[in-house]
C-alpha cells in the first residue's frame, strides 16, 4: 500500500464537495479557489481544477458568466445552480455523516 | 543571444522566447492529448490558455520585455504538468504533490529505465541502466565494455536500448513519449500487431504478415506431423520449407502477455503517439551527435591530461593499494562484483538458450512421440512435458525478464505461482514419462539366428546394396534423432541394421540375420522381434537390403534391431555401395573396426564404400592396397608413397635413383648418369657426357639440387612411416578394445540416448 495514493484518494473525495463550498459563499473565479483553498492548506493543481469545474457546469451543477477584468480578457466566474445547491446539500449531509462515522471510529472524541 | 518572436495567444500579442515558445507549444499539446478524452476538451484546455495568458499578462505588466523560459517553467509548474494530474478514475481532479520538478524522473513513483541525459558518454544507456539497477555507473560500463569486446552482444545491446529507452529528457517535457499498447479493437486476436504498427506508424498488415508466415509453416508441419487425416496433400509443403520454428509464435504470446492493452482513450493516444515527421528525427539525430562530438572532444582532453597525471601515480597508488587495505579491498570487492554480475548474466542467458533449444529440438522430435509411447496417459506425459516442462519456463523467463526491463504493470500477482505450478506439473510429466517410457524398454529378447536363402551363393562378387526412398521426408540434418531416418503419417525408419563382414569357412557366400528388440518383458520383447519386418534377398550379385527397419505407430519403437552376418569365402569379392554405408553400421568384424563416427571421411572408417574387397586367407585386402587382416589394421600404402605427392613416386634402390614429382617432373640418377627433367617434359639437365665447363657446372649445382631433394625425400620418407606405424598403433588399441566385447551381444537400449544432436 502506498501512503501517498491512499492519501490522495482521501483528499480526492472531498475536494468536489470543497470547490462547491467555496463557489456557493459566492460568484467565483477559478484562482479565487484555488487561493481560498490554498489558504486551508488543501493545494490543488490549476490543471485539474478547469476540467472539474467543466464537469461540474455540463452536469448542470454550475453556471458562469463572464465579467470583464482589468487585468486582461473577461473571466470565467461561477456559481450554484439550484441543482447545484441540492447537490450540494446533499453532500454536505454525506460529510457530516461520515465525518461523524469517522470520529466515533478513530475515538477522537 | 535569444530569439524573441510575437505569437498571438488567446487574442493577445505575446513577445517570446523562441525556445520558451517550443516549450510552451509541447505543453499545450500534452494538455490536448490528456484531455483528448473529454467531453469539454476545449472548454478545458482553452480555460486553462486563458490563465496562461492572463499570467503571461501580468509578467508583461511587471516590466518584462518578453516571455522567457524560466517565465513559461513557472506558469507551468503552476497549473500542474499531465504526469502530476492523476491518472487514475478518468482524470478525475486529485491534490497536487508536492513534486520537485528540477528532476523529472523523482516524481514519479516507480523507478523508469531511461536514458540518464545528466550523465551520459554516448547515449546515455550505462548510466540509465546503472541508476535502474541500483549499481555504479562505472560497473554498469564496464560490463558493457567487456560484452562489447567479448562477443560484440554489448554493442547490439546499446544499440537496441538507445533506440528503445526513452531518455530522461523526454520524460520532462511531458507527452512526446510514444508507448507500444496492444490495439484490441484493430487487432484480430489480441492486438498485437495493430499495437506494432501503431507504434511503427506503418500498415497493419506488416507485422500481420511478419507473425503470419511462419505461423502457417508452423500450423501445416504440426497437421502433418499429427495423424488428423490424409495428409498426403500436405506433401506439397516439403517444398516451401519455411522454417518450422515456432520462435515467432512464442514471441506473440509473449507480447501478448508482456504488452498492455490500450483501453483508456489517453493510452490509445499515447499509443499513437506524435506524428514522427523527418524534421523531428532529423533534429534529434543531430542533437545526438552534436552531443556525442562534443562530449568526445572533451573525453579526449580530459583522457590525455588523466594519462600523463595519472600515469606517473599509478605505480605509487598500486603500491599504496597494496598496502592500504582498504582501498585494495575495494578494488577486489569492485572486481568480484564484476565478475559475479558477468557469471550470474552469461548463466541466466545459457540457462534461457539451453531451455529455448530443448524447446526447439522437443518439438523437432515431438512427431516420433507416437512411434515410442503407447497409451493415453504416456501422450499425457508427453504433452506435459512439451508445454509444461519445457515451454512454461521460457516463456515464464522471457515473460519476467521483459516485464523487468519494462517495468510493465499489467499484473497481477498470480502469474509467478501458476508458473511455478505448471512447472512442477511439467516436471511430474518428465519423471513420470521417462519411467514409464523405460518400463517399456526393460526386457531384451534373445536373438535367434536365422539363415538367409542366397539365389546363389556361389557368387564370386557380392554388393551390399540399400534401397533409398528418395522422396521421403527426411529429419533435417541439423536434429539427428538416431536411429530414426525418415518419418511419415504412421511409418517411421529406424537405420539400426548392423553389418558384421567375416571370413566364411565354406567356399560360398551365407548371411545370417538376427533380431532383437525390447519390451516390458522378455515374450513382449520376443514377438517385439518377430513382428521386424526387414527384407533381404539376392538378386545376381546384389544383396539387397531395406533401408531400415520399419516402425508403425501400432507396434511402437522397442528398439528393434538386425544384425546381418554376412560370410565371404576365400578368393571372393565383396563391396560396400554408398547407401548401405549411410543406413547401416557396418562393421568389418575380423578386423572389429567401429564406425560409430559419421563425421570422419571414409579414409578414417578404415573401409570405403563402392570399393571391392576381396578375402583372402588373412583378411581383406582392397584393390588399392587397403587391407583388413588380423594383426594389421586399415590402410598400408606402398611405403615410399610421400603423403604430400600421392601420385608421384619416388625410388631408391641398387639402380639408383628416381624421383617422380606429380606435375611430370622427374629426377634419375643412375650408371648412364643424371637426367632431370621439368614439368613441361623437357630435359632441363643431362649428365653422364659433359662436354662443357658450362655443363660441369650445372652438373655441380644439380648434384646439390638432388642432394637436398634426396634429404627431403627421405625426411618425407620417415615421417610417412611414423605416421602410418601411429596411425597402426591407435587402430591397434582401437581393436583390443573392441574385441573385449563380445561380437553378438545386443547393447542395452537407453532411451535418454536416443537424442543425440549434432549441431
Amino acid at each position: 500500500m502506498n501512503i501517498e495514493n491512499t492519501a490522495s484518494q482521501m483528499r480526492k473525495g472531498v475536494l468536489e464537495f470543497c470547490i462547491l463550498s467555496v463557489i456557493k459563499k459566492g460568484e467565483a473565479y477559478p484562482s479565487d479557489i484555488i487561493d481560498k483553498m490554498r489558504e486551508a492548506d488543501l493545494h490543488l493543481l490549476e490543471g485539474t481544477l478547469y476540467p472539474l469545474l467543466t464537469r461540474l457546469k455540463n452536469a448542470d451543477l454550475l453556471s458562469y458568466r463572464w465579467v470583464e477584468s482589468n487585468s486582461g480578457p473577461p473571466r470565467k466566474y461561477f456559481s450554484l445552480t439550484d441543482a447545484g445547491a441540492a447537490f450540494y446539500a446533499e453532500l454536505e449531509n454525506t460529510w457530516n455523516e461520515l465525518a461523524n462515522a469517522v470520529d466515533k471510529i478513530t475515538g477522537s472524541h | 543571444m535569444k530569439q524573441v518572436i510575437n505569437i498571438n495567444f488567446q487574442g493577445r500579442v505575446v513577445p517570446i522566447e523562441q525556445n520558451a515558445y517550443e516549450i510552451l507549444k509541447d505543453y499545450i499539446q500534452s494538455l490536448n492529448n490528456y484531455f483528448a478524452a473529454e467531453e469539454g476538451k476545449e472548454e478545458i484546455v482553452n480555460d486553462i490558455e486563458n490563465r496562461i495568458g492572463e499570467l503571461f499578462d501580468q509578467k508583461i505588466k511587471a516590466g518584462n520585455s518578453c516571455i522567457t523560459e524560466v517565465d513559461v517553467e513557472a506558469v507551468i509548474n503552476s497549473i500542474g504538468r499531465v504526469e502530476d494530474f492523476d491518472d487514475e478514475g478518468g482524470k478525475e481532479d486529485t491534490t497536487r504533490e508536492e513534486a520537485s520538478s528540477s528532476n523529472g524522473t523523482s516524481g514519479i513513483g516507480y523507478r523508469k529505465l531511461l536514458r540518464d541525459e545528466n550523465n551520459k558518454v554516448l547515449g546515455g544507456v550505462c548510466s540509465g541502466v546503472a541508476h535502474y539497477l541500483g549499481i555504479d555507473i562505472t560497473v554498469a560500463r564496464v560490463i558493457f565494455a567487456i560484452l562489447f569486446f567479448s562477443f560484440g552482444i554489448g554493442f547490439l545491446a546499446y544499440i537496441i536500448l538507445w533506440v528503445v529507452v526513452p531518455s530522461s529528457a523526454t520524460l520532462q517535457m511531458g507527452s512526446k513519449r510514444k508507448r507500444l499498447f496492444r490495439d484490441k479493437e484493430n487487432g484480430y486476436v489480441a492486438g498485437v500487431c495493430s499495437g506494432v504498427a501503431q507504434y511503427f506508424h506503418i500498415s497493419v498488415w506488416i507485422p500481420r504478415l511478419i507473425f503470419l508466415i511462419p505461423l502457417i509453416g508452423f500450423i501445416s508441419r504440426t497437421l502433418r506431423w499429427s495423424s488428423w487425416g490424409n495428409m498426403s496433400d500436405w506433401d506439397n509443403w516439403n517444398n516451401f520449407n519455411i522454417s518450422y520454428s515456432p520462435g515467432l509464435l512464442i514471441t506473440y504470446i509473449i507480447a501478448w502477455l508482456v504488452i498492455p492493452e490500450a483501453k483508456t482513450t489517453s493510452e490509445k493516444l499515447e499509443m499513437k503517439g506524435e506524428k514522427v515527421d523527418m524534421n523531428s528525427i532529423k533534429k534529434s539525430v543531430t542533437d545526438e551527435i552534436k552531443g556525442v562530438q562534443k562530449r568526445a572532444t572533451k573525453f579526449a582532453n580530459e583522457a590525455g591530461t588523466y594519462a600523463t597525471s595519472k600515469g606517473t601515480q599509478m605505480a605509487n597508488e598500486v603500491t599504496r593499494a597494496a598496502k592500504n587495505k582498504s582501498g585494495f579491498s575495494e578494488l577486489v570487492s569492485l572486481i568480484v562484483k564484476i565478475i559475479t554480475y558477468f557469471i550470474l548474466g552469461s548463466i541466466l542467458i545459457s540457462f534461457l538458450v539451453g531451455l529455448i533449444f530443448l524447446a526447439v529440438v522437443s518439438i523437432g522430435i515431438f512427431p516420433l512421440k507416437d512411434f515410442v509411447i503407447s497409451g493415453t496417459n504416456q501422450n499425457l506425459y508427453a504433452w506435459g512435458t512439451l508445454i509444461l516442462f519445457i515451454a512454461v519456463p521460457v516463456i515464464g523467463i522471457i515473460v519476467y525478464v521483459i516485464r523487468r526491463i519494462t517495468k510493465v504493470k499489467t499484473g497481477t500477482k498470480y502469474i509467478a505461482p501458476t508458473f511455478t505450478a505448471l512447472w512442477i506439473l511439467g516436471w511430474i510429466s518428465v519423471v513420470m514419462l521417462a519411467a514409464s517410457v523405460k518400463r517399456d524398454f526393460k526386457k531384451a529378447n534373445l536373438p535367434q539366428a536365422e539363415d538367409i536363402a542366397l539365389v546363389n551363393p556361389g557368387t564370386p562378387k557380392l554388393v551390399l546394396s540399400t534401397t533409398y526412398n528418395e522422396n521421403q521426408f527426411r529429419l533435417p540434418q541439423t536434429l539427428n534423432f538416431t536411429p530414426f531416418d525418415w518419418i511419415d503419417e504412421d511409418t517411421a525408419i529406424a537405420r539400426n541394421v548392423t553389418i558384421n563382414i567375416f571370413k566364411s569357412p565354406i567356399d560360398s557366400f551365407r548371411v545370417v540375420m538376427y533380431k532383437s528388440a525390447r519390451g516390458a518383458d522378455r515374450n513382449v520383447a520376443s514377438a517385439n522381434a518377430a513382428m521386424i519386418n526387414f527384407n533381404v534377398y539376392q538378386k545376381d550379385s546384389f544383396l539387397l537390403m531395406d533401408e531400415g527397419i520399419v516402425i508403425n505407430k501400432k507396434d511402437k519403437f522397442r528398439n528393434q534391431e538386425v544384425i546381418l552376418n554376412v560370410y565371404v569365402p576365400i578368393g571372393k569379392t565383396i563391396r560396400i555401395d554408398e547407401n548401405t554405408r549411410r543406413n547401416g553400421n557396418v562393421k568389418i568384424d575380423m578386423v572389429g573396426i567401429n564406425n560409430e563416427d559419421r563425421f570422419y571421411n571414409n579414409a578414417f572408417y578404415g573401409w570405403k564404400t563402392n570399393t571391392d574387397y576381396t578375402m583372402m586367407a588373412d583378411g581383406l585386402h582392397s584393390e588399392d592396397g587397403d587391407i583388413f587382416v588380423e594383426g594389421k589394421w586399415g590402410s598400408v600404402r606402398n611405403e615410399s608413397d610421400d603423403e604430400d605427392s600421392a601420385s608421384g613416386s619416388n625410388t631408391i634402390d641398387k639402380n639408383g635413383i628416381n624421383v617422380k614429382g606429380d606435375d611430370g617432373t622427374e629426377v634419375i640418377i643412375n650408371e648412364n648418369g643424371i637426367k632431370v627433367t621439368d614439368e613441361n617434359g623437357k630435359d632441363q639437365v643431362l649428365i653422364g657426357n659433359p662436354e662443357t665447363k658450362d655443363a660441369i657446372e650445372k652438373t655441380r649445382e644439380a648434384e646439390q639440387k638432388l642432394k637436398a631433394e634426396k634429404k627431403k625425400i627421405e625426411d618425407s620418407l620417415r615421417k610417412s612411416m611414423e605416421e602410418t606405424q601411429r596411425k597402426l598403433d591407435k587402430l591397434k588399441d582401437n581393436a583390443l578394445n573392441q574385441n573385449t566385447a563380445q561380437p553378438f551381444v545386443i547393447a542395452s537400449y537407453n532411451p535418454g540416448m536416443l537424442l543425440s544432436v549434432y549441431l
